[in-house]
């Protein structure tokens, strides 16, 4: 249980869903119901993996990993919509540390699949 | 007989006043009575109860010169100016002479006979009457107008004397046909003559202007006047005959043997006693009453009353009405009357006698009474003692002041207490008693003695209220409050005394013990009299009734047991065992078998006689001391209002005459008639007034009346002392009317006096008269009928052209349809030539073409119309009629029945009125409707498409959840050591997601369905929350914050959801879009929910979005404008449409900065305002 994943969804449905989902593989997991929230903790540094709602309410998840980014908190993120076809969000979202973008409703194993990818993940392009 | 001499006795004129007698009879020694007045008490004038009538105040109509009575009981009087009255003791009724009787001349005299008849004696006749009938007159004339000088025979015949000078044959005798007199020839000696009495032998006594004389025979003895009579004047006026046979004669002359003399010794001579000159007198009327006294009736005197020699005089200034008395007359009742110049009075004696200073009393002072076992009454008066001894009032000397008590002992000695000490009558002298420590015993309240011998005193003395035990002249012992109260004292029958204190108790002191009773007396408690019975009872007269003692228990005589009124002052029962209560209201008589009675039953109602101030009782308020008592011949006496009044039970046993009524007239409207039998009254009485009497004398004022008429009377009426009946309005009819009276001692005559009579009908009442009526008013109706008919006959006819020419077909039916016939209208339209159709043949081809229905509707028609005959109910229906060109229109057809009174069906009524154009604008409207409701549908749909997004949206996110809960639970299960909990955990999840989901689903579907409208009770903000929900994201994507400041007491409005949350989805969805280009401020909406009134909540979307001009405001609630590049234009209309269809309103208004705020109001929902409609919306 080394490995930790976060998610932030503001669905409740999701957040637990995924939350059990997650666990079951044991790899650990916290959810966030903001991006907000998710700063104010204690695991911005130590999430191996984040599985972002792309539309959250405030700072959107696609706003929160660029920030990560920025301060050079790099680590790999999946985003997840329910609106599939967003299409501008989704090349918003793109960048070397994003593993992948779902659309609800995915399947399972799509994101575990996506989430042991990303606690694999080595950016393509190596940044310093 | 020898011829009377001219001597006679010289009258002695020598008058003895009272107070003369007194002085020069007054005898100095230690005891000495003094006779003031020889009296019989029942026959002293001034007791009499008297009565006048008197011309001056109007009681009587004229000067009486004459009085007779009838054996009907009514009393008669001849006025001095020669009218006649029937008297009933209340009313004076005028006689009217009958027409006959006009031949006697003025009348002078009348005289009642045993038959009932009366004689009516005239200037030039006699008369007989009967029954207001003349029966029969003799002319005679030569009557002079001396009233009583008329002998009747047992046969009814009469003798008369004849008074007019120059008459030879002064006296006649009289039968209703036939006259006979005698004269000189006949032996009578002297002529005119004037008086006349019949010697009871056959013989006359006849009294001239010189002499007496007595004729019988043919024989005579003449007695002259003593003296000479004036010239002209008329002499011996009256005759009377004592019951001694003594003939006394009223001379109309003074002088001696002139005045009021009598036969004596052979000659007429004055009557003169020590007291009293007759000589001095005009007498002009004698009369010896049943009690054998002498009326004797005077010229300007007044009345003289002789019995013996005690004269009585009563003039006007004793009330008499007149001062010349013309004739006197006793009545059945034993009343003695006298006719005066100036009126009536009637003398009689009272019930209750009274003893006043007139009487001899020393002053109307009496405050007590003794009656002393000699039959001595004693009399306390004001600082004087009196006494009556066999009928005389005496005076006695007495040294000491105010008399307070009086007591008898037992050995004859008479105690007086008074209020300076008590003294002793012994051996005929007052002796003072000694006093203990020669101290004045004071005032002696009472004073009894007990059955041990000791004289018991009730003193206030030494300013302290005391009881003395006194024996042997001393006193023994004193005793006082409280150990011994004084009050009224009673010697108790075994030993001991009764005092009745004055706190109402009774104690009985016996051997030095008292032992007191309370009588719960609170008006006035002290006893106003205490009398201990030899059985041992007590009775107590107290204020208010009598309380009786009997073995320890009390009971009260009170006015619920008969008695007139409460308050006794004092009682006794006198030797025949008989009681007698001294009230406030008078003296109550009644055997001692009813106390007895009340003895038995507390509640017993007293058999009672009452003695009031009508038969002369004088009430008083308080009682004196002793002021009962009952004197060994049998009467009791009492002390009442300062006078002593006495009752002799032997003279109160006569009962009175029994009451007899008569009818006496009957007066309709004001008009009198006679009140002869079987009266025909005239038609309509309005009022009518029947007048009854019943004759009596002695207390008219008693005599009471109880009638009834039939059949208007269910029962007695009471009249009281009133002589009329009234009745108003009389129907024609038979009439029986009954009347009865009760005498002056209130026995009823149960026997009524009868009349009948008859009240004729008005023309209007009769017979013939309704049935002219009756003939008028069938003739005026068969008139009224024909023109009705005429009437009839026209309106039909315009009836009929109203029906030909009325824009609708109209048909007529028999009750089961048959016989139709038809308007013209019907032919026009038809072009049928059939206005009459047979039979009702719905499976007649011929029938059914004929009646030129649509095929299509002909059977429905059919059904409803056999319906409708079979229930009688009316019924419409629409329906195609063929055209005269072969096509169809749509009518509306009504069938009515014409029912009679019990609901028959006699006829039908049919209408059909063309509806096609109607129908067809109905049609139309119908596919409009249907278009509106189409175009709110695609509306939906349309923004459901607006919302595709978010709706997916929301369903991906439970789905999401679905689909990662499955494969969590999934894993969870599988492995070598499955984790059951979190894998039941996670299927938990999924059961609520994938409702979650299900509920997303449902909303849209409710928004997008074509369903029924269904209003109902709505929470506005929950259904604005759930179009929330599904913009949510859609909100959320374009960066627009919702805030919902609903008013939390929302009341629930009436309406469909469906259509409401369209409204509200269109509203919000509008908003979103304005706001879609802003980005300079922030992006708001705002919906807020009110009660606005009390009538409607009203629901506010407000955007911060760009904002409508005025005019757009207007244009954005039309059809098909719309500023949105794809939008139809609809929205906003719809939702107008659909609000208006609530009750409800929609605008808009701009916003303070910018944007625009929507409004729409929506009623509030009461219950029982739900309904159900269908449509397309």
């Amino acid at each position: 249980m080394d490995r930790l994943v976060a998610v932030v969804d503001d669905d409740i449905s999701v957040r637990e869903s995924l939350e059990s989902l997650i666990r079951s593989v044991r790899i650990g997991v916290r959810v966030f119901a903001s991006a907000e929230e998710f700063l104010n903790s204690a695991h911005p540094r130590e999430a191996d993996c984040l599985v972002l709602d792309v539309h959250l309410p405030g700072m959107t998840g696609i706003e929160l990993h660029r920030h990560l980014l920025a301060l050079n908190r790099t680590v790999p993120a999946l985003f997840i919509t329910a609106h599939s076809s967003d299409e501008h969000a989704r090349s918003e979202a793109r960048s070397e540390w994003t593993v992948a973008y779902l659309t609800k409703p995915f399947s399972e194993d799509e994101l575990l699949d996506a989430v042991h990818a990303a606690l694999k993940w080595k950016p393509k392009t190596p940044t310093d | 007989m020898p011829l009377t001499t001219r001597s006679g006795f010289v009258g002695v004129r020598r008058r003895t006043s009272v107070v003369a007698a007194l002085g020069t009879c007054l005898a100095y020694g230690l005891l000495l009575t003094t006779p003031v007045h020889a009296l019989d008490p029942n026959t002293r004038l001034t007791q009499y109860t008297h009565t006048s009538w008197r011309m001056q105040d109007g009681s009587a109509p004229s000067g009486m010169y004459s009085i007779a009575q009838t054996a009907d009981g009514f009393l008669w009087f001849l006025s001095s100016r020669g009218e006649i009255y029937r008297f009933d003791g209340v009313r004076f009724r005028p006689w009217r002479k009958p027409a006959d009787a006009e031949s006697i001349g003025r009348i002078r005299n009348l005289v009642g006979d045993q038959a009932g008849g009366l004689w009516a004696l005239g200037a030039q006749g006699v008369a007989h009457l009967k029954d207001d009938v003349v029966s029969g007159h003799v002319v005679l004339d030569g009557l002079m107008p001396n009233p009583q000088n008329v002998s009747i025979d047992a046969d009814g015949s009469i003798w008369v004397v004849r008074g007019a000078n120059g008459t030879s044959e002064p006296l006649c005798h009289v039968t209703e046909q036939t006259v006979e007199c005698f004269g000189k020839a006949d032996g009578i000696p002297i002529t005119p003559l004037d008086a006349l009495l019949a010697d009871g032998n056959g013989g006359f006594w006849l009294g001239g202007q010189t002499a007496l004389v007595h004729w019988r025979a043919g024989v005579s003895e003449t007695y002259p006047l003593e003296g000479v009579v004036a010239n002209g004047a008329p002499g011996i006026l009256s005759l009377a005959r004592g019951p001694d046979g003594s003939i006394w004669v009223g001379v109309f002359s003074e002088g001696a043997g002139h005045g009021l003399a009598r036969l004596e010794g052979g000659a007429v001579r004055s009557f003169v006693t020590p007291t009293f000159d007759g000589s001095k007198l005009h007498v002009f009327a004698l009369r010896f009453d049943h009690d054998g006294n002498l009326w004797v009736g005077t010229d300007s005197n007044g009345i003289l009353r002789v019995r013996g020699n005690v004269v009585d005089r009563y003039a006007r200034a004793e009330g008499l009405s007149g001062s010349y008395v013309r004739a006197f007359y006793e009545d059945r009742e034993r009343s003695v009357w006298a006719a005066t110049n100036d009126g009536i009075d009637k003398f009689h004696d009272p019930r209750v006698t009274s003893f006043t200073v007139a009487e001899g009393l020393s002053s109307d002072s009496a405050v007590g009474l003794l009656a002393s076992r000699d039959g001595t009454i004693w009399v306390a008066n004001s600082d004087s003692l009196d006494h009556i001894v066999g009928g005389s009032v005496t005076s006695v000397r007495w040294p000491g002041q105010q008399v307070s008590s009086l007591l008898e002992d037992r050995r004859g000695n008479l105690w007086v207490g008074a209020n300076d000490g008590l003294y002793l009558l012994k051996d005929g002298r007052f002796r003072r008693l000694s006093e203990p420590n020669r101290q004045p015993l004071g005032l002696i309240f009472g004073l009894i003695e007990d059955t041990d011998g000791n004289v018991w005193a009730h003193c206030f003395c030494g300013g302290t209220g005391k009881l003395l035990r006194i024996r042997d002249f001393e006193v023994q012992e004193e005793f006082s409050a409280p150990q011994v109260p004084g009050g009224r004292l009673a010697p108790d029958a075994q030993a001991g005394i009764w005092i009745g204190g004055r706190t109402g108790d009774l104690m009985l002191f016996r051997h030095g013990v008292l032992n007191r009773i309370p009588t719960g007396s609170h008006d006035n408690p002290f006893p106003n009299q205490v009398v201990a019975q030899p059985d041992g009872s007590v009775l107590a007269a107290f204020d208010d009734g009598l309380v009786g003692l009997r073995q320890g228990a009390t009971q009260r005589m009170t006015t619920r047991n008969g008695l007139p009124c409460g308050g006794i002052l004092s009682f006794v029962q006198n030797g025949d065992k008989r009681w007698w209560l001294n009230t406030q209201c008078g003296v109550v008589e009644f055997p001692d078998s009813e106390l007895q009675r009340w003895w038995a039953d507390p509640e017993a109602i007293i058999r009672i006689r009452v003695h009031d101030v009508l038969d002369g009782a004088r009430p008083s308020a308080r009682p004196p001391f002793n002021s009962a008592a009952s004197s060994p011949d049998g009467r009791v006496w009492f002390v009442n209002s300062g006078v002593v009044q006495m009752l002799d039970p032997a003279r109160l046993s006569r009962p009175a005459l029994p009451a007899q009524t008569y009818i006496e007239a009957i007066v309709v409207d004001r008009k009198e008639l006679p009140a002869t039998h079987d009266l025909e009254l005239s038609p309509h009485p309005r009022d009518l007034e029947i007048d009854y009497t019943s004759p009596s004398f002695l207390i008219p004022q008693k005599v009471r009346f109880r009638y009834r008429l039939d059949p208007v009377d269910r029962d007695w009426r009471d009249a009281d002392t009133r002589r009329q009946a009234f009745y108003t309005d009389l129907a024609p009819g038979r009439y029986s009317f009954r009347v009865m009276a009760c005498n002056s001692d209130g026995v009823w005559n149960d026997s009524a006096t009868t009349l009948e009579f008859a009240v004729a009908p008005a023309f209007y009442q009769t017979l013939w008269f309704r049935a002219l009526c009756a003939a008028l008013s069938f003739a005026l109706l068969g008139a009224a009928y024909r023109l009705r008919i005429r009437h009839l006959q026209r309106e039909s006819r315009k009836l009929r052209d109203v029906v030909e020419t009325i824009p609708a077909i109209v048909f007529e039916a028999g009750p089961d349809g048959s016989g139709a016939f038809a308007n013209r209208r019907w032919l026009e339209y038809t072009g049928s030539s059939q206005r009459q159709h047979g039979e009702f043949a719905p499976e007649d081809r011929a029938w059914r073409e004929s009646t030129c229905i649509h095929p299509g509707d002909l059977d429905g028609y059919v059904s409803c119309w056999r319906r409708a005959i079979a229930t009688g109910q009316p019924f419409e229906l629409e329906l195609r009629l063929r055209r005269a060109d072969g096509e169809y229109r749509w009518f509306l057809a009504r069938h009515v029945p014409l029912r009679d009174e019990q609901g028959r069906t006699l006829k039908w009524f049919g209408t059909a009125t063309d509806i096609e154009d109607q129908k067809q604008a109905e049609q139309e409207r119908e596919r409009l409707r249907q278009l509106e409701a189409d175009l709110a549908h695609i509306n939906r749909v349309s923004l459901m498409g607006e919302l595709a997004a978010s709706i997916a949206h929301e369903v991906n996110q439970p789905l999401t959840g679905v689909v990662s809960n499955g494969g969590a639970c999934l894993r969870w299960l599988a492995g070598d050591a499955p984790n059951l909990e979190e894998a039941r955990e996670a299927a938990g999840r999924i059961v609520r997601d994938g409702k979650r989901a299900g509920e997303v689903i449902a909303r849209i579907r409710a928004l997008t369905r074509r369903t029924v409208v269904s209003r109902g009770s709505l929470d506005l903000n929950e259904s604005i929350r759930e179009v929330l929900a599904l913009v949510g994201d859609q909100a959320k994507r374009n960066n627009v914050m919702i805030r919902t400041p609903f008013a939390d007491d929302l009341s629930p409005v009436l309406g469909d959801q469906v259509q409401v949350q369209q409204v509200v989805l269109n509203l919000v969805m509008n908003a979103i879009e304005a706001m879609s280009g802003v980005g300079d401020r922030a992006r708001e909406l705002v919906i807020t929910t009110s009660n606005v009134d009390q009538e409607q909540v009203q629901v506010t979307v407000e955007d911060s979005g760009v904002g409508l001009d005025p005019t757009t405001v207007q244009k954005a609630f039309e059809a098909f404008y719309t500023t949105k590049p794809g939008g139809m234009g609809m929205g906003l209309s719809i939702c107008r449409s659909i609000l208006q269809s609530h009750g409800g309103r929609l605008w808009a208004t701009a916003r303070d900065g910018s944007g625009t705020l929507f409004h729409f109001t929506l009623p509030k929902c009461d219950d029982g305002k739900s309904a159900t409609g269908v449509t397309g919306a």
